[in-house]
């Protein structure tokens, strides 16, 4: 059937759409207006009887095509529990109303299909068929009921519509992270093998030149790097879905800070470190993940200034409760607009994407393993003059044994 | 008396490395693939077991078999240090009672410290 209109049947007020658009797809065909009363008439009486038992009906109105010849035809389709009798007076009228009535039962719904014949005098085609289905696409509501149930039905396709959006996005995502994960996996043993064998070379002392030795270096550096990246991207994927863990453990803060500068130093030769300390704290830190923040904010640091330029970083004991580390550079800085959406997944501020190399996933790895210490992280900046970054970690409580072990500890160490 | 290392390592690449490596360094290495090598662990009787973590399947990883290592009184003796590429290694080797853990992509001469350090 060639569907010129639907109406669902869930109210008494339904009837009245019924009978008025089976007159019109009547009349549209040209029929004569007994036929159209008639047909009309069939049809409500039908769709009463369903309203009667369900609000869950639904009718359609078209043109059924056999050949050469057209029929009008209507299709009431309703819960297959139901069934109709004789005593239904409306079901027993409409069958003596329509030339051709036939009731069917279905898998999942009974249908009740009502026809008449058009004669070939009407000239039907498929223009004109057409154009009864533009009609009833540019209809007016026919009252303030039908005007609602035409929205509820957009609303409805509208919220399905971004359900349906939602949770495909959500399979993407899914599939995305799963992908990394696995990804970085298989990445990670080629680069195991490469750095190993690397190293194999370089040792072999008497077979290998001081030049080949360099380049060597090169590419064991290099795979290092790769390697560093690798785990960015599978803890960005752990982040997401959720099973990035912690091993915490209670420790001094002073020489854990300590111990993370002699790394750094090692990491950014060609900056000179400077530092504070403050009264040394218990923290409850994982130190491996914990390293992972001052490695980033330090490298940054270095990154996006001048060699040879200073790096500072100090230790604030704020409140007694939080102990504030600021790392703070004389580099390129940035813009407002960055600072906004430094910490954001993949971001990199539009100036340095040609200039330094990067995923944007080191400022956002260290945020959340700053946010799940329970600490908060946040940037001051100056385009061309320099950034400082700050994080905060909560004490546990305060080392007395060490009072003053900062001043001490500073002297020994520089 | 020469020092008997055991490894059990899955990537046959990363397996001749480390036998390379460890004979260089002057040690008897027994390398396997496989890690149900470690039923016949009384008659290797190793100074010291190096085994991956996600080892070859059907079969057990290196921490399942670690667990089980640690709890016979004959083989709980046998020093393990895991070797993995995963970023938990060290809550896992804590896990399962291993004696230490090397993650990858090692340094060889990180290694080779850990491995003496365990061995003597």
């Amino acid at each position: 059937m060639i569907k010129a209109v639907s109406i669902s049947l869930e109210n008494e007020m339904d009837l009245v759409l019924a009978h008025k658009r089976s007159m019109k797809v009547a009349e549209l065909l040209g029929l004569t207006m007994a036929t159209q009363t008639t047909f009309a008439t069939a049809v409500s009486e039908i769709a009463r009887t369903v309203i009667e038992h369900t609000d869950d009906g639904l009718l359609d109105i078209g043109i059924e095509q056999n050949k050469t010849r057209y029929s009008l035809s209507a299709i009431v389709n309703f819960d297959k529990d139901i069934k109709f009798t004789n005593a239904d007076s409306g079901f027993y009228y409409a069958q003596k109303l329509v030339p051709e009535f036939l009731l069917s039962e279905n898998a999942n719904t009974n249908s009740i299909e009502m026809k008449i014949g058009l004669p070939r005098s009407l000239k039907l085609d498929h223009i004109k068929i057409g154009q009864i289905k533009k009609y009833f696409l540019d209809e007016q509501p026919l009252n303030a009921y039908d005007e609602i149930k035409q929205r509820n039905i957009t609303l409805h396709k509208i919220a399905g519509e971004q359900e349906d959006e939602l949770r495909r996005t959500k399979i993407i995502d899914e599939k995305k992270t799963e992908f990394i994960s696995i990804a970085s996996h298989e990445i990670k043993t080629p680069i195991t093998i490469i750095k190993a064998y690397t190293q194999l070379a370089k040792g072999l002392q008497d077979q290998c030149s001081d030049q080949v030795k360099t380049i060597l270096d090169k590419v064991d550096i290099q795979t290092t790097k790769l390697m560093s990246l690798v785990h960015q991207l599978l803890d960005v994927s752990k982040m997401e879905n959720g099973s990035l863990q912690y091993t915490r453990e209670q420790v001094a803060f002073n020489p854990f800070f300590a111990e993370m500068v002699e790394v750094m130093k090692y990491i950014v030769p060609h900056h000179e470190i400077i530092f504070n300390v403050a009264d040394d704290v218990y923290v409850n830190i994982d130190k491996l993940r914990m390293e992972q923040v001052f490695s980033n904010l330090i490298g940054n640091a270095a990154k996006y200034s001048k060699k040879n330029t200073p790096i500072k970083i100090n230790c604030y004991l704020e409140n007694n409760s939080l102990i504030r580390i600021a790392v703070e550079d004389v580099g390129i800085g940035m813009s407002s607009e960055s600072t906004a959406s430094i910490f954001e997944k993949f971001y990199r501020a539009k100036d340095v994407v040609k200039t330094h190399s990067g995923l944007g996933m080191g400022l956002y790895i260290a945020s959340k393993i700053v946010a799940d210490h329970g600490g908060s992280i946040w940037v001051e900046s100056k385009q061309g003059t320099g950034s400082v970054f700050h994080f905060t970690i909560p004490v546990i409580s305060h080392n007395t044994a060490s009072i003053n072990n900062g001043a001490t500890f500073n002297e020994h160490k520089l | 008396m020469l020092k008997k290392i055991l490894v059990v390592e899955d990537d046959p690449d990363i397996l001749e490395i480390l036998t390379y490596i460890l004979k260089a360094e002057g040690y008897v290495v027994v390398a396997s693939e496989d890690g149900s090598v470690c039923q016949h662990l009384l008659d290797i009787s190793p100074d010291l077991i190096l085994m991956d973590v996600r080892l070859k399947d059907p079969g057990q990883n290196g921490d399942e078999i670690c667990v089980q290592l640690k709890s016979q009184p004959d083989t709980r003796c046998f020093p393990v240090i895991l070797l993995s590429a995963e970023n938990d290694l060290a809550a896992r080797s804590k896990a399962c009672g291993a004696n230490g853990f090397i993650s990858k992509p090692f340094d060889l001469q990180v290694l080779t410290e850990k491995v003496r350090e365990m061995i003597t």
